[in-house]
C-alpha cells in the first residue's frame, strides 16, 4: 500500500467560519481523500465545507515558539487613556 | 527543543510529532498511543458481529454505527502511532492482525448474550469516557486533538448503552434477569479495566511524569465508581460485591478486588476470543487484498 498518501483534513462548520484542522486520512488522491474525510470528519459533527490538502505540499515553521515572542512587544500600540492635566486618568 | 527533562517541569505543555522529542518520550507514547489503537480495531468486531444479530432495527443501527465509530478511531489513533514510529498504515496493519494481542481486557472475554454489547456500551463506554477526558491534556498534542472525537463519539455509545439497558429493564423478567446475569459477569472486568494502582503499575508513574496521562488508574475508578453505582441501583439492578461501600469521610469507596493475575495474563499473553478476533480480522483482509495487490 506504498501509494497511499497523507492527506490533512480541514472542516468549516457554519458559513463564514475558518476552515479548522481536524486530523488526517490516507488515500491514494485527493478525490479519494475527499470521500474519506466526509466519512471521518463529518458524520457525525456539524459541517458545511471540507479541504483535503496533501501534507507534503504543506510548509511547516521551524523556528522554535519564541520567534514568534518577538511580536508581541507592542506596548506602545496601546493607548494608557487620555490623561487630565491633574495627571488622574480620565 | 524539547527534553524529557524540560517536559516533566511543564508537564501542561504539548509537544508536536515534528520537535525533537526523546526516545524515551515517543517509546512511552507509541506504547500508550498502540495499545488504545488495537484496541479500536480489534474491539469492534465483536460489535459487527451483533448487528445481524440485533433485536431490533434501532438496536441494528446503534450497532452498525458504533463499530463504525470504533474502527475511525483506530483509523486516526493509527495516523497518530505513525507520525511517532514512522512505520506505514501495512506495517500496522501486519502488527495488529499477527502480532501480540495488545489490546484492552474486556475484549478477551466472550460476548455471547445480547446484553453483553449492551453492557459494554453503558458501563465501559462510560469508563472509557471518564479515562479519556483526561487525556484531551495529554500532552503529545495529535493523541490530545484525537481525544476530543473520540471522547464525543464515546458519549454516543454509553447513551446508546443506557438506552438498551433501560429498554430491557421495562421488559418482562426474564429480560431483567439477563442484565442482571450481565451485571455480575462484567462488574470485576470493568473495574480491572482501569488497571492497577499505580503503586503496582509498571509503565504508570513514567507516563504521567511526562504528562501523557493525567489520572491515576485508581483515581479514575473511584470517580467513575461515584456516578456508575447511582446508576446501576436506580435502574433496579444490584451491584455484584457485597465489599462494597462509600466511606463518606475519605469520600472513597472500598469494594473487591478483581483478578489482578487475570488482568496482566490476558494483557500479556491474550486469550483463545482475542486470538479469535485478530483472526476474523486477518481473513477479512485476505477477503479484500485483491483491492489493494499493485500488481
Amino acid at each position: 500500500m506504498t501509494y497511499l498518501r497523507t492527506f490533512e483534513v480541514f472542516r468549516q462548520k457554519a458559513p463564514g467560519d475558518a476552515h479548522v484542522h481536524v486530523g488526517e486520512v490516507e488515500a491514494p488522491d485527493a478525490a479519494t481523500a475527499m470521500v474519506l474525510a466526509k466519512e471521518h470528519f463529518a458524520r457525525r459533527e456539524v459541517c458545511c465545507s471540507l479541504w483535503v490538502a496533501d501534507r507534503s505540499d504543506v510548509l511547516a515553521s521551524q523556528w522554535d515558539p519564541e520567534v514568534f515572542d518577538a511580536g508581541r512587544a507592542k506596548a506602545y500600540r496601546r493607548s494608557g487613556g487620555l490623561r487630565t492635566s491633574s495627571g488622574a486618568p480620565s | 527543543m524539547t527534553s524529557s527533562a524540560q517536559l516533566k517541569e511543564t508537564s501542561a505543555r504539548q509537544v508536536e510529532p515534528w520537535q525533537d522529542l526523546s526516545d524515551d518520550y515517543r517509546a512511552a507514547a507509541t506504547r500508550m498511543i498502540e495499545f488504545h489503537m488495537m484496541s479500536e480495531i480489534v474491539g469492534p468486531v465483536h460489535e459487527f458481529r451483533w448487528v445481524p444479530r440485533a433485536p431490533s432495527l434501532q438496536a441494528k443501527l446503534v450497532f452498525a454505527a458504533k463499530s463504525q465509530d470504533e474502527v475511525g478511531h483506530g483509523l486516526m489513533l493509527m495516523r497518530v502511532c505513525q507520525d511517532l514510529t514512522g512505520k506505514s498504515r501495512a506495517e500496522y496493519m501486519e502488527q495488529i492482525l499477527d502480532g501480540p494481542p495488545r489490546f484492552m481486557n474486556i475484549f478477551h472475554y466472550p460476548w455471547d448474550e445480547w446484553v453483553d454489547p449492551a453492557i459494554v456500551a453503558w458501563l465501559i463506554d462510560g469508563a472509557e469516557i471518564e479515562r479519556q477526558a483526561t487525556l484531551l491534556r495529554s500532552s503529545y498534542g495529535p493523541y490530545a486533538r484525537a481525544m476530543r472525537k473520540i471522547l464525543k463519539e464515546e458519549g454516543f455509545h454509553h447513551h446508546c448503552g443506557r438506552y438498551l439497558i433501560g429498554q430491557m429493564m421495562a421488559g418482562t423478567r426474564e429480560q431483567r434477569a439477563a442484565v442482571q446475569r450481565g451485571v455480575d459477569r462484567w462488574w470485576l472486568r470493568t473495574l480491572a479495566m482501569f488497571g492497577p494502582r499505580d503503586e503496582n503499575s509498571k509503565h504508570g508513574p513514567k507516563l504521567m511524569a511526562y504528562g501523557l496521562k493525567f489520572a491515576q488508574n485508581e483515581a479514575l475508578r473511584q470517580s467513575w465508581l461515584t456516578k456508575f453505582v447511582p446508576q446501576i441501583r436506580a435502574v433496579g439492578l444490584e451491584v455484584p460485591d457485597d465489599n462494597l461501600a462509600y466511606d463518606g469521610e475519605t469520600g472513597r469507596w472500598t469494594y473487591t478486588e478483581p483478578d489482578w493475575q487475570e488482568f496482566s495474563s490476558l494483557l500479556r499473553g491474550g486469550s483463545p476470543v482475542g486470538a479469535e478476533l485478530q483472526r476474523e480480522l486477518r481473513q477479512a483482509r485476505g477477503i479484500s487484498a485483491w483491492l489493494f495487490s499493485e500488481d
